[in-house]
């Protein structure tokens, strides 16, 4: 049995951690997001090579967005008239520095990251000598199904199918509403968070009952 | 209102580039952000190509 850490320090350090990385490349932390863009990867890709090709063509986009703007604009007057536009002073209100998001990092970054999500997880269990020890690093209850040989990985499996759907459907998973999305107080993620904990609190009173 | 997703796109530098440009931030960008289609997408957590434009077409020079 693995002592975890206490929920008085665990809780600060995961707020710590996603602050943290806010602050610091101005994207939402969260897992399901990322792995989601592996699985639409040749979208993905095509717009990671948008996106260089953005800076590196500079000329033939200017063309190409001159010719746009004529086709959808053609000779509509502009709001504040034509010669607002041309002096076109940029007094608009800019979204509060606080919140506005980062551009989408290239798919190299993300896999960087989970990259790093699997080698910290070798690092915890090699430091604390859990390798080649299966089930040694898990909670009770989780050693407990794993320990039923392949009807427990099919339990398995099935869950994580289920979560996956479930974080596909919802926008985001555990860490990105939990963590990410209750620490900027968005509704959504407020919402969502108390929907599976509460799910999860009545899956486990239900097993319990049953078992 | 200005978008709240101008520091994640793509396309907004270059509409602030050029005054012939500007129509499109004037349109979209300051005062009905909520019918760009880039702004919608990012809403939705897809992904934008970088080459559309806030009304939904897409400029060949790119990709």
């Amino acid at each position: 049995m693995t002592a975890f850490w206490p929920f008085w320090l665990l809780g600060p350090a995961l707020g710590a951690l996603t602050v943290g990385h806010w602050l610091a490349v101005r994207r939402p932390l969260g897992v399901s997001g990322v792995l989601a863009r592996f699985t639409r990867l040749r979208e993905e890709a095509a717009v990671d090579r948008g996106n260089a090709q953005l800076q590196s063509s500079a000329a033939a986009l200017e063309a190409a967005l001159e010719q746009a703007t004529a086709e959808m604009f053609g000779s509509l007057p502009r709001p504040g008239g034509a010669a607002a536009s041309q002096a076109a002073p940029d007094d608009a209100p800019a979204a509060p520095e606080g919140r506005t998001a980062a551009p989408l990092p290239p798919l190299s970054a993300h896999l960087v990251f989970l990259l790093g999500l699997a080698g910290g997880g070798f690092l915890t269990a090699l430091l604390r000598g859990q390798l080649g020890r299966p089930g040694v690093a898990l909670d009770a209850a989780f050693a407990a199904t794993v320990a039923r040989g392949p009807l427990g990985l099919l339990a398995l499996a099935g869950g994580g199918v289920l979560v996956g759907f479930g974080a596909a459907v919802s926008g985001g998973c555990s860490a990105g509403h939990g963590l990410t999305g209750c620490g900027r107080l968005m509704p959504g993620s407020l919402l969502a968070t108390v929907v599976f904990c509460a799910a999860g609190v009545a899956c486990a009173l239900l097993l319990r009952g049953g078992g | 209102m200005a978008c709240p997703s101008l520091a994640g796109c793509a396309l907004h530098p270059h509409f602030t580039m050029k005054s012939s440009l500007r129509i499109w931030k004037d349109f979209f960008c300051n005062t009905n952000h909520q019918t760009c289609l880039r702004f919608q997408a990012m809403q939705k957590g897809e992904s934008v190509p970088p080459n559309m434009l806030p009304n939904g077409k897409i400029l060949e020079v790119m990709l």
